[in-house]
């Protein structure tokens, strides 16, 4: 992701899931990716969407496009 | 000059033959009894009056406008109980008339008056007028007013809305009323009076109730118009503004029509303060103003900076692409070239003071224009060389009075996204063109669909305020003009407001809350090139003056970084986010596929 020029943060922290989920809440993270085993494994990250909530997994290249598509067009709609 | 039938002229064109007295409220209730209960005040144009300028001035002037006789000649408001005398056009003002807010707030003034003067006798009254969010009244007292007595006076107020008291207009003689202000030691009343009406005049008073007060109005008709006040604050104020004066006590409340208006207000404050910028800023960590450095000057922080990196990188890139040139200009000058570009003269109020080194002068520049002047001029220009369109992320620092400083909106060091364009005067037109242009990608490239343009132009009665030519000055208008036409942008003309040097554009934004901010401005500078001697030769082998026109379109990076931060809570689009993707690995052995 860096590679494709997207900020990225990640919460290395020794805190609950739901902890690091409420923290980049409350920092308005556009976007908050989630993931473990299940998500390594099929190549996938689990995505919540600022003011949408979760949306659910999502191949992580497919994830790539769509948020470089979205800085690109300098879009206000996330 | 008295009449004993005058014609009145209503808004939908029909005029009344009444007897010299009739009252608005008359005409009102012939009309229909329900708008006679609906209207707050009248709107009066006396046939003879000269043009709506003066009245629009008068309105503006301060307490000279709360206390002086009223120009009868020019369209005013009127107490519903007027009598009228003269041929006119009337206007019933209701509820829904903006002007009708600003009535009932001072009339909330003078019911608040009431209400402290029935709770502490020995109050002396200073003045209470309208404001744009609500109004004041300035009150002295041995003993100030605790947060306890507001809550006393709220409920007193509602008492004397309650009474319904009649709003009554009254004269007397003003040396009577002098005498009797500085019997009870009213010292404010008396100068007011003093100051402001001329002796042997007869003194314009409102009564409701046993409340009396020196005031032209005009007001609703009974304090029971006053349905929805709330008083917001407390703070001292010192009596005509000077520190060896006695501190007056100065209440602040606002009034509206329904308390569903008075509702909705506090629900827009309360929604206002949570986007503060100033408490965003600190919880999200994206800048902070530090004691130690001093008042004004803005510390960005790393998720600030990455913000403000995206915004220089869009914005340069977006000047290349339209032809400027990038430049950089020192921060320090020398204070000769100061007084060259005049604003040792003009300006040198708001600039930090000069420092001294071994072998000048120098001061810090508030302004980048005698800078790119300097690049302009260190060469000869042909018009060949035109446009020359210099572009700089310039910092610069103007002086403002301690105190004054408020977050990121008005700071003392900022960043001007600031170009200058050297242009012939054929030129004019296609560069305005493109800057107003490029102004709406800036607006709405960062999330803003509305905004209002205003025109300021010169007052050509004020000649010799203006430096520059009349064909200059008139082509400059013309083009700003017929741009905004051509464009079918809508705006306002203001003569007059100018600045000395050129005609301008100013471009206020509105955002998500209504609010109005000014950034975006286009200006024509017919000073500088004339105090610089910038030349160019023409087609026709002859030197010639280029035009200079300044723009900025953020304004100061800073203050739109705040207005940005208010406009999305902090929520910044992806593409401004500073963190545009927070990883959550569920277990510390998914940080490898995080990395």
């Amino acid at each position: 992701m860096k590679a494709a020029g997207l900020r990225v943060e990640t919460d290395a922290r020794n805190e609950k899931m739901n902890a690091k989920i409420r923290d980049l809440a409350n920092q308005k993270t556009p976007y908050i990716l989630v993931f473990g085993d299940k998500e390594e494994a099929a190549g996938a990250v689990s995505v919540r969407t600022r003011g949408k909530g979760d949306q659910g997994s999502m191949p992580l290249s497919d994830f790539v496009a769509k948020a470089k598509g979205l800085v690109a067009s300098q879009s206000t709609e996330l | 000059m008295s009449k004993s039938t005058i014609a009145i002229h209503l808004p939908d064109g029909a005029v009344r033959e009444v007897p010299a007295g009739t009252t608005p409220l008359e005409i009102a209730s012939s009309i229909s009894p329900r708008l006679a209960a609906a209207s707050v005040v009248a709107r009066l144009t006396p046939l003879t009056a000269n043009g709506t300028a003066s009245g629009a001035k008068a309105s503006e002037a301060g307490e000279a406008a709360m206390y002086a006789p009223e120009d009868k000649t020019a369209p005013r408001l009127v107490d519903l109980t007027e009598p009228m005398t003269e041929d006119a056009k009337l206007e019933l003002v209701t509820e829904k008339d903006a002007e009708a807010l600003k009535v009932v707030r001072h009339s909330a003034a003078h019911v608040m008056a009431t209400a402290v003067l029935e709770l502490f006798p020995d109050t002396k009254l200073g003045h209470g007028p309208a404001t744009d969010s609500g109004f004041f009244y300035d009150f002295y007292r041995e003993k100030p007013f605790i947060p306890d007595d507001l809550a006393l006076i709220e409920a007193k107020i509602a008492e004397v809305v309650a009474r319904d008291e009649k709003f009554e207009r009254v004269y007397e003689p003003r040396e009577k009323a002098l005498d009797e202000f500085s019997r009870d030691g009213d010292f404010m009343k008396t100068h007011f009076v003093t100051r402001f009406t001329e002796p042997g005049s007869q003194v314009s008073f409102y009564r409701n109730g046993r409340f009396v007060d020196f005031c032209r109005g005009p007001h609703v008709p009974s304090t029971g118009r006053v349905k929805a006040v709330k008083i917001t604050g407390l703070a001292g104020a010192y009596w005509l503004g000077d520190e060896k004066n006695p501190q007056l006590q100065r209440i602040y409340g606002t009034a509206f029509f329904s308390t569903k208006e008075m509702d909705e207000h506090f629900k827009r404050l309360e929604e206002a303060a949570k986007r503060d910028h100033r408490v965003l800023g600190k919880q999200l960590d994206l800048f902070s103003i530090q004691e130690l450095a001093g008042a004004g000057l803005i510390f960005w922080h790393p998720k600030g900076a990455m913000i403000r990196k995206v915004m220089e990188d869009w914005m340069r890139e977006e000047c290349m692409r339209r032809g400027y040139c990038l430049v950089n200009t020192p921060h320090v000058m020398r204070r000769e070239l100061w007084k060259v570009s005049g604003h040792e003269g003009f300006y040198s109020g708001n600039m930090y003071t000069p420092m001294e080194l071994d072998d000048a002068e120098y001061r810090l520049k508030p302004m980048n224009c005698p800078g790119h002047v300097l690049i302009y001029k260190n060469s000869p220009k042909s018009y060949r060389d035109l446009p020359a369109r210099y572009a700089e992320l310039g910092n610069v620092y103007r002086y403002e009075r301690s105190g004054t400083m408020h977050g990121l909106l008005r700071v003392r060091g900022f960043t001007q996204d600031d170009a200058h364009i050297f242009c012939t005067p054929g030129q004019i037109e296609s560069e305005v063109a493109a800057c107003i242009d490029f102004a709406e990608v800036v607006l709405k490239t960062f999330g803003f669909s509305e905004f209002k343009v205003e025109l300021s132009t010169w007052d050509p009665n004020d000649r010799a305020h203006y430096i520059g030519s009349d064909e200059n000055w008139g082509l400059a208008i013309r083009s700003l003009d017929s741009v905004l036409k051509s464009k079918g942008i809508p705006f306002k003309t203001i003569p007059g407001e100018a600045a000395f040097y050129g005609p301008k554009i100013d471009i206020k934004l509105v955002d998500v809350l209504g609010r109005l901010w000014q950034l975006s401005t286009v200006q024509f500078d017919f000073n500088l090139p004339a105090r610089f001697e910038l030349e160019y030769v023409g087609e026709d082998g002859e030197r010639h003056q280029p035009v200079m026109v300044h723009r900025a379109l953020f304004g100061s990076l800073e203050r739109f970084f705040g207005v940005l931060i208010e406009h999305y809570a902090g929520a910044f689009p992806l593409w401004l986010a500073p963190v545009q993707i927070g990883l959550v690995p569920i277990s510390e052995r998914h940080l490898a596929y995080a990395e």
